[in-house]
């Protein structure tokens, strides 16, 4: 089983602490989970840590939002899984963020077991 | 959309959006109260102790805020993180983080169901009894609604302005 390093993204801690347990339940174990609480920070810490598999990146943050840090990795990473949670829930606001290269999306609230399966189903991803 | 339409139908995307998050995220009992259209001293904003507010900014425009008590912030964090006790920063982000849950499933409710479209800022918290009675713009529609959840009271109002 390879080792999955992961970003998690979200200007609530209590948001990041939630996906984190989450992660940890999963049969899966992440070999490295860095935390970031806006985009400017995260793509710091993208940037410093190499071998990033799955981003999990909230949509609404101060500074730099998760659509604006989104845009900044495709520009020079085609290959990482992003994943956005995120309260924004309409066709629209899920179309813009899919055309922008995420490739999974997971509304708030959700059910924990929903955010396992979306996990799983990244994780798996990056071991093919 | 007259602003009495409008105000039926926040009142039913408040409800929808608070049942909704203690439903996936947060399982405590769920008790809606009474609803508001005007804002008024049954209200009782006094007796909450911290409120999180999230502008809104596009087809409706004005705020949402959500009022509660600690006991019942620190049962959402316990709930959230099975953990036994919190400390006062984790308070604070509780709180932020459920308005900003209520008020982007109020966004997207109202998208959906009526085709309005607005924004919603990052939410701002405000702890700390005297300072929690809002002033709300004399040219705004106003809603509430009361719930309680886990036993503890709840509030969500939403002022709307042109």
């Amino acid at each position: 089983m390879k080792n999955i390093n992961v970003l998690i993204v979200d200007d609530s801690p209590l948001m990041r602490q939630v996906v984190l347990k989450t992660l940890n339940e999963t049969n899966y174990k992440a070999a490295t989970v860095i935390e970031a609480g806006n985009g400017i920070e995260a793509l710091e810490k993208f940037s410093a840590n190499k071998g990033i598999d799955v981003i999990l990146s909230d949509w609404h943050m101060p500074q730099m939002d998760g659509m604006a840090f989104v845009k900044k990795i495709r520009e020079t990473d085609k290959n990482v899984i992003i994943m956005m949670i995120t309260t924004e829930g309409t066709a629209e606001k899920m179309k813009e963020a899919l055309d922008h290269g995420v490739d999974n999306y997971l509304v708030k609230p959700f059910h924990a077991d929903d955010l396992g399966r979306k996990l799983k189903k990244a994780f798996i991803r990056v071991e093919a | 959309m007259d602003i009495t339409q409008l105000g039926d139908l926040l009142i039913k995307a408040s409800k929808r959006s608070v049942r909704d998050f203690f439903e996936t995220m947060c399982p405590v009992p769920l008790e809606e109260g009474v609803s508001f259209k005007e804002p008024s001293k049954d209200l009782n904003r006094d007796n909450y102790e911290a409120v999180g507010i999230i502008s809104l900014e596009g087809q409706i425009k004005g705020s949402v805020a959500v009022y509660t008590k600690t006991k019942l912030i620190n049962e959402i964090g316990q709930k959230m993180l099975k953990k036994a006790s919190l400390a006062t920063n984790e308070l604070t982000d509780i709180i932020g983080e459920v308005t900003n849950i209520v008020a982007g499933s109020i966004k997207t409710w109202v998208s959906v169901n009526e085709g309005l479209n607005f924004e919603i800022s990052c939410p701002s918290v405000i702890q700390g009894n005297p300072y929690l009675n809002i002033t709300i713009q004399p040219d705004s529609s106003f809603i509430a609604q009361k719930f309680k959840a886990a036993h503890e009271d709840l509030l969500v109002v939403l002022s709307i302005h042109s």
